[in-house]
């Protein structure tokens, strides 16, 4: 068994709190479901389980099984047909990349990267494929994929006609629909790295994204202004209200200027919670 | 139950002992302790029969407490009773245990003589109105067992016996969390204790070796199914909330080939009507895994015994059993788990969590005597406590029967006592 479970009766009501986890994505996901119907709970939970291990095995950039990095390989030489859903993530990569004036870049990680290599990445919406017009393009969907993750679990919890619910994907990705059982919307504590401080934040059909270099020693987000790992932020996050673009807002938002996070900040009108 | 105890450093310092009834729900007799405020200015008068290592080691934290006061011994090894007045420098000495029950002034008993003389001390004590305090196993049989208990339960006087993990608050702990689930459905408890030693005391006199040797021969003891089972077999039903219902084995003498009756190398097998298993080892010729009894849940493991627990591949998140726990008490709180992605290589190795926080201090004992101490004084027996000491004591004798017959056995149904599954048929 890959998922595991823990239920909670809510007082005198005939709901219980179920607590789903799991480990996916390279990380772990831990979500919080409430109704009558354990088994409706329970096969919600599993369902969203499959789903985020399907798209791993499409979009890792990691995995070399995946339909990502079979992309990377091949889609250099020729015009690659590609699942709808890599489609998708690829084409609101493209979006949110001049959302975010270019902050957000899913093509950082290629050789001999520079401003202009995304250009380098055709979508052909008819034939759903993609091709790279520079031989050394690689995509990376890694800061975005959770985002994505989330979006497809809250799918899923509306065909099940599940309306609350909580879903961390490994504490940088949070999606918060509906309400606790006890309270309205869904508190989330995080600590500041600097003084040890927690910050609540409620959210409320809302998603929370981090993103950070708050581990040292393990930088990992590049700036598309000088092809370097990013020094200096600790983590920016943010409160939008899809998980993809929480994730691209919470990424560019480290690799930003000042007056960059300004206009990029009103254009997805979300809420920013802390850049230390 | 508040999982945030898990991790906090200070959980013993803020519990104190009044705060151990905080584990009434999964240990019901925790409740010895709620009236503790309450009889502060008590006291009562407790004699020792049989004050050898063990029963020091209670008297120990009998004279620490200022509601008792030791005022009497009986044994007849001087040694021990020459140690023991240096623990309680006061108290009357007799030579025979009918003497010390003969003193109305004496409230309640300690017995920690060798196992066969239990039973006859025991009876007398209740007999003579004192509350009793038994080391385990509290019987040579089964039988006898079943008397005492019954015993205790017609005079209505206290009946405590010495399985101090019942008060270990690694265990209460522990237990705290099996009975919530967090290590999922307990479906096996395996328990082993294993010593390299001969478990020899040394006799100044060979004609003392069988008094002092007492759990080497067979007319004493049981060896160590009735000197260490006891202890962890206990720890199934607890877990489990369930006695097991049969039993098998094998014992032998395989190394201290000494003159010894009692085996040095035991396995066996308990089963519960369910098919779940709980398993007790004992080599006293290897000492490498020491001993524990580790509970194994579908989710994770408890190790109670080294104070520590541990979660199949993906442990569940801190901040989100917090939230479980709010629900139950309708809280709306806060979820500490936000921040930059967890990763695999951030997360500690499995090298399990503290029950308690910290390192595992003291096993309970001081615990269990103050808690006779407080039922003996406001006369209320804690409940399940006198049928878990049973049941410790009954599973162990079983099985050294299973082991003497060479044959599985189920438990006699004559033996139950309504605690639990065990419900008479007849």
């Amino acid at each position: 068994m890959t998922v595991h479970f823990l239920y909670k009766k809510l007082g005198n009501s005939p709901k219980h709190l179920q607590y789903a986890w799991f480990s996916a994505m390279h990380t772990r996901v831990d979500m919080a479901l409430y109704h009558a119907s354990k088994e409706l709970l329970k096969d919600t939970a599993c369902q969203i389980y499959a789903e985020v291990a399907r798209l791993e095995q499409t979009g890792s950039f990691y995995s070399a099984e995946s339909e990502l990095c079979a992309v990377n390989r091949h889609a250099a030489a020729k015009p690659v047909a590609i699942s709808r859903d890599l489609y998708r993530m690829v084409e609101l990569s493209l979006e949110l990349h001049k959302k975010t004036l270019g902050c957000f870049d899913v093509t950082v990680n290629s050789g001999s990267y520079d401003s202009q290599t995304i250009a380098g990445v055709a979508l052909e919406k008819e034939a759903q494929t993609i091709f790279y017009r520079r031989p050394d393009i690689k995509i990376d969907l890694s800061g975005f994929l959770k985002g994505y993750a989330l979006e497809q679990a809250r799918a899923i919890l509306a065909k099940a006609g599940l309306k609350d619910a909580l879903i961390s994907m490994g504490g940088s990705s949070v999606l918060a629909i509906g309400n606790h059982p006890f309270g309205g919307g869904w508190k989330v504590d995080f600590r500041t790295a600097k003084n040890g401080d927690a910050t609540a934040v409620r959210l409320h059909n809302r998603c929370l994204s981090t993103s950070g270099n708050e581990i040292p020693g393990q930088k990992h987000i590049i700036s598309p202004h000088t092809g370097k790992y990013i020094e200096g932020i600790g983590r920016a996050a943010v409160v939008t209200e899809t998980g993809t673009e929480g994730e691209a807002l919470s990424t560019s938002l480290c690799v930003a200027t000042a007056r960059q996070r300004e206009e990029i900040l009103q254009r997805f009108k979300a809420e920013q919670i802390l850049i230390d | 139950m508040d999982f945030k105890g898990m991790k906090r450093r200070d959980f013993l310092k803020n519990m104190g002992v009044a705060g151990l009834t905080a584990f009434v729900a999964s240990s019901p007799w925790v409740s010895a302790f709620s009236e503790s405020a309450r009889t502060q200015k008590e006291k009562i008068r407790l004699g020792i029969i049989g004050p050898g290592s063990r029963g020091r080691h209670l008297m120990h934290f009998l004279c620490k407490n200022p509601k008792v006061e030791v005022a009497a011994l009986c044994d007849i090894y001087r040694p021990s009773i020459d140690a023991a007045l240096r623990l309680a420098p006061g108290a009357k000495v007799y030579a025979d245990y009918r003497q010390l029950l003969d003193d109305r002034s004496v409230d309640g008993v300690f017995v920690a003589t060798p196992l066969n003389a239990h039973y006859p001390i025991v009876m007398d004590a209740f007999d003579a109105g004192k509350h009793v305090f038994c080391e385990k196993s509290i019987g040579y049989t089964i039988e006898e067992c079943f008397r005492m208990y019954n015993k205790h339960l017609e005079t209505g006087l206290i009946f405590f016996t010495g399985q101090q993990r019942l008060f270990d608050p690694r265990y209460l702990k522990a237990m705290e969390m099996v009975h919530a689930g967090i290590f999922g459905e307990v479906n096996a408890i395996r328990t082993f204790w294993n010593r390299n030693d001969d478990w020899r005391r040394q006799v100044p006199s060979p004609e003392l070796e069988r008094l002092i040797n007492w759990r080497l021969y067979r007319e004493s003891s049981k060896g160590l199914m009735t000197e260490l089972a006891c202890h962890q077999l206990q720890i199934g039903s607890w877990a489990l909330q369930k006695i097991p219902e049969t039993v098998m084995g094998h014992g032998a003498i395989t190394y201290w080939k000494d003159g010894r009756e009692v085996y040095d190398n035991i396995s066996c097998i308990y089963t519960f009507d369910d098919g779940k298993i709980m398993t007790f080892d004992s080599v006293i010729s290897n000492k490498f895994y020491g001993l524990e009894e580790q509970i194994m849940g579908h989710l994770g493991t408890v190790e109670p015994e080294k104070g520590r627990y541990f979660f199949e591949d993906v442990a569940p998140a801190p901040g989100f059993l917090q939230m479980l726990n709010d629900v139950e008490r309708k809280l709306f709180d806060a979820l500490p788990f936000a921040g930059t992605s967890w990763a695999p290589e951030t997360a500690n190795e499995n090298r399990g969590e503290f029950i308690l926080g910290e390192r595992p201090k003291g096993d309970g004992t001081d615990l269990l005597v103050n808690a006779f101490v407080e039922a003996a004084i406001t006369r209320r027996q804690p409940e399940r406590i006198a049928e878990e000491g049973y049941y410790a004591s009954a599973l162990c004798l079983l099985g050294d029967q299973a082991l003497q017959e060479k044959r599985a056995l189920t438990f006699p149904d004559e033996f139950k006592i309504g605690y639990l599954n065990h419900q008479r048929t007849k």
